[in-house]
């Protein structure tokens, strides 16, 4: 049997949860056959992403200026669920299930608010989807303000959910949280990137301090990386004069669905585990190994191909915890 | 009847609001937990359902409004959900006026949904309102349903159970059978509709009559027609949809079994097994262990190993348990671990799952959240593929992982659930799919 895995997507309402985990999955996917990879989403998750990827092409290449709309809001909690493998392997060597839900439970009711926490808990991993315009515009005199960061990415919300996750827990499992901010087409295209990687620091320093106490540094990576979710459509104006701001962007270009980085989230996410899959290894016995040598070291050979994918410059960063990424 | 509206509005995101007789609003979820997980409710989505307790529920999800959009520019649907009593007792004795009344309405509300008029009606009924949020004219939305019951039929239902993929032609004979015709008597989902789900999704809650997309596993495919489908026990279980149910169906399959068990087993296991003396399962599928307990006021949870505990030794006062049962889920694909604590809310254990050819190697720690704690191994045997006939084994710790106790019974694992006698804060079942 596979080893099964979930990881929490975090992140407010309409950041774009739904968005970044397609455009993962669609890119990886395109990408990880010459390593000999394969990502199978079971039927149900293909199907969604399926149509999720058909609404984001459609933003893409709707021939207008103005690209409006997107993957609609989510309504109730869903798991896509991934098997990863070595192509035309009998069994996966992975299972991935990636822990979907309505943005707006992060800080509605209990019940809700406590789903999301005991889902970072039992995470291997969290990707945290952040507005990247909200967390860079305006510019103003060389410097980038933010002002829509809070509003939109609920730096202060996120942070709780971590300290609640993480309280109490004395000898933390690996774990590994990605920073995602995500509609970065402006930022990367415009050399602006080691300013969007500052913004992410300055935006965050309550998380990133949790996670640097003690009791968690040494058990948890976290890492940076910067998606264009859609390609050729770009942060343009600030809309509206009452609140909440409006966000509009324009394709440019000959317009036209064409991500970049998007796969890099999952690239780390699997070199993450491919580290850890060598510790359960160990930690299990050498039966468990023997069973599954076979098996394991086409995965491994293939996987740490992809791992090997990931970006390091133009945004991307390891902050902490490099011991457990490689 | 009770009405329940889920929407959003330009800042705050979906959430339900119950309406009141009077108009008032209020969060509240309606009670539907049970069927969220029949439906892909972001998309136009049905569920006509009966609960156990009798109320009557239609949910209609994913409506389409024409202009309304979030701050992100994204359109906003709406979701409806009724709420009523029973139209007859499942024993087929007389339902009161008010009772018919909503069965009418509720199948002629389902009827127009499925015929698309649902959406625009709904839709003038929502708005988004000035604080971010959405507001709903109650006038409007009770008046459309007195409207929707007077051409409600009474014919008595056709107990075939039917499913089918999703198509305009299905979704009309079953808005016309809706129609003419009444309700099965039964309880659970009767009519669901929705994109995405898997064939034996539909199957497995026994719905009366059910419609879907086809999925790219042919597996899964529906017929283009309606398909009768075994129509058996028409009495639907939630199964492992919900914990709650899941304690609920435990309490009632196994309970009156387990006392039987008990009483005739308790005996002749004190005098042959001595070391069942110290705790004894009550489920025929589970084997439970007494363990030397730690301090309930410390932070500890390490606890002194028993290898060789005598009664004499370790008195019952001095003592917890950590009774484990499993049973097989509802849709034969997964396996439900129940835990039983006296003193462990809020500790930490550790499971892992094996059968006899592969390990279950996840082996995360799980707080317990309830002295009736459950743990739902999902999909074990991959998705859509029903357990094998071979035993499973589950281990449950509150040790962490490299302790030498739990390695050692991972090799154990090649005997049977008859080794019992291995010590440890832990619990080891067995239990072999039928």
């Amino acid at each position: 049997m596979p080893e099964e895995y979930k990881i929490t997507m975090l992140g407010p309402s309409g950041v774009g949860k739904t968005s970044l985990l397609t455009v993962m999955w669609d890119r990886l996917a395109a990408t990880i056959g010459e390593a000999n990879l394969q990502l199978t989403p079971e039927p149900e998750s293909l199907v969604i992403l399926q149509n999720c990827l058909k609404d984001i092409k459609s933003l893409a290449n709707r021939g207008n200026f103005q690209a409006k709309g997107g993957i609609e809001g989510t309504e109730e909690p869903f798991i896509y669920s991934f098997d990863v493998g070595n192509m035309g392997a009998s069994n996966p060597a992975l299972r991935l299930h990636f822990h979907d839900y309505p943005g707006g439970w992060i800080e509605s009711d209990p019940k809700n608010i406590n789903y999301v926490i005991n889902t970072i808990q039992q995470s291997i991993a969290v990707l945290i989807a952040i507005d990247a315009p909200a967390l860079m515009e305006p510019q103003q005199q060389n410097t980038w303000k933010g002002d829509w960061h809070e509003e939109f990415n609920r730096p202060t919300t996120i942070t709780t959910l971590f300290q609640k996750a993480y309280q109490g827990v004395n000898s933390p499992k690996p774990k590994l949280v990605i920073l995602a901010p995500v509609k970065c087409e402006k930022y990367i295209r415009g050399r602006h990137s080691e300013a969007l990687l500052e913004q992410v620091k300055k935006g965050y320093p309550s998380l990133l301090g949790t996670l640097q106490a003690d009791a968690l540094s040494g058990k948890i990576a976290v890492v940076v990386t910067p998606v264009q979710t859609v390609g050729n459509v770009i942060f343009n104006a600030v809309q509206g004069q009452e609140p909440p701001p409006r966000f509009s962007f324009n394709q440019v270009g000959n317009g036209g669905y064409d991500p970049r980085n998007s796969e890099q989230p999952l690239r780390y996410l699997l070199r993450f585990l491919l580290r850890q899959y060598g510790d359960r290894s160990r930690f299990l016995g050498h039966r468990f190994i023997r069973r599954m040598f076979d098996v394991d070291a086409p995965f491994i050979k293939a996987a740490t191909v992809v791992a090997q994918g990931c970006k390091h410059d133009n945004g991307f960063t390891v902050l902490q915890g490099h011991n457990l990424l490689n | 009847m009770e009405r329940y509206v889920r929407s959003r509005g330009i800042s705050v995101d979906y959430h339900w609001l119950h309406i009141a007789e009077d108009g008032q609003e209020s969060k509240e979820d309606p009670p539907i937990s049970e069927f969220i997980s029949l439906i892909k409710s972001d998309k136009l989505s049905l569920v006509l359902a009966r609960r156990s307790d009798g109320q009557l529920i239609l949910l209609v999800t994913g409506l389409d409004t024409k202009s309304r959009r979030d701050a992100r520019t994204r359109p906003i649907r709406n979701s409806v959900a009724w709420v009523g009593s029973v139209r007859s007792n499942a024993d087929g004795s007389d339902a009161d006026d008010k009772a018919t009344f909503d069965e009418a309405t509720w199948r002629m509300l389902a009827a127009q949904s499925l015929k698309g008029s649902l959406t625009e009606i709904i839709d003038s009924v929502v708005t988004s309102s000035k604080d971010g949020s959405f507001q709903v004219d109650h006038n409007k939305l009770k008046d459309f349903e007195t409207a929707s019951k007077k051409t409600a039929g009474n014919s008595d239902a056709e107990p075939k159970r039917q499913i089918g993929k999703i198509s305009e032609k299905l979704k009309n004979k079953l808005a016309n059978e809706l129609e003419e015709r009444c309700l099965p008597l039964t309880h659970g989902p009767l009519v669901v509709v929705t994109e995405f789900k898997a064939r034996k999704t539909l199957e497995g809650a026994k719905v009366w009559r059910g419609l879907s997309t086809l999925l790219v596993n042919n597996f899964d495919e529906f017929p283009e027609d309606w398909e009768e489908i075994n129509s058996g026990n028409m009495s639907w279980n939630p199964g492992n949809s919900t914990r709650e149910n899941i304690l609920k169906n435990w309490d009632k399959k196994w309970w009156s079994l387990s006392l039987i068990i008990i009483v005739l087993g308790l005996p002749l296991a004190w005098w042959k097994l001595p070391f069942l003396q110290v705790a004894i399962n009550p489920s025929p599928t589970s084997i439970s262990f007494s363990t030397a307990t730690p301090n309930p006021q410390s932070s500890s949870i390490s606890s002194t190993p028993s290898p060789t505990v005598s009664p004499q030794k370790s008195p019952p006062s001095s003592k917890f348990k950590i009774i484990c049962t499993a049973s097989i889920s509802e849709d034969n694909r997964g396996i439900d671990l129940k835990v039983e604590t006296s003193n462990l809310k809020e500790k930490t254990m550790y499971v892992q799952m094996s059968n006899t050819v592969n390990e279950y190697p996840h082996q995360e720690g799980k707080i317990i959240t309830d002295i009736n704690w459950v743990y739902n191994f999902e999909k074990l045997n991959g998705n859509g593929t029903p357990l094998t006939n071979e035993k499973y084994y589950i281990l449950g710790s509150l040790e962490s992982r490299d302790t030498t106790f739990f390695q050692a019974k991972i090799n154990e694992l090649k005997t049977t659930c008859s080794e019992k006698n291995t010590p440890g804060d832990y619990c080891f079942v067995c239990i072999t799919p039928k």
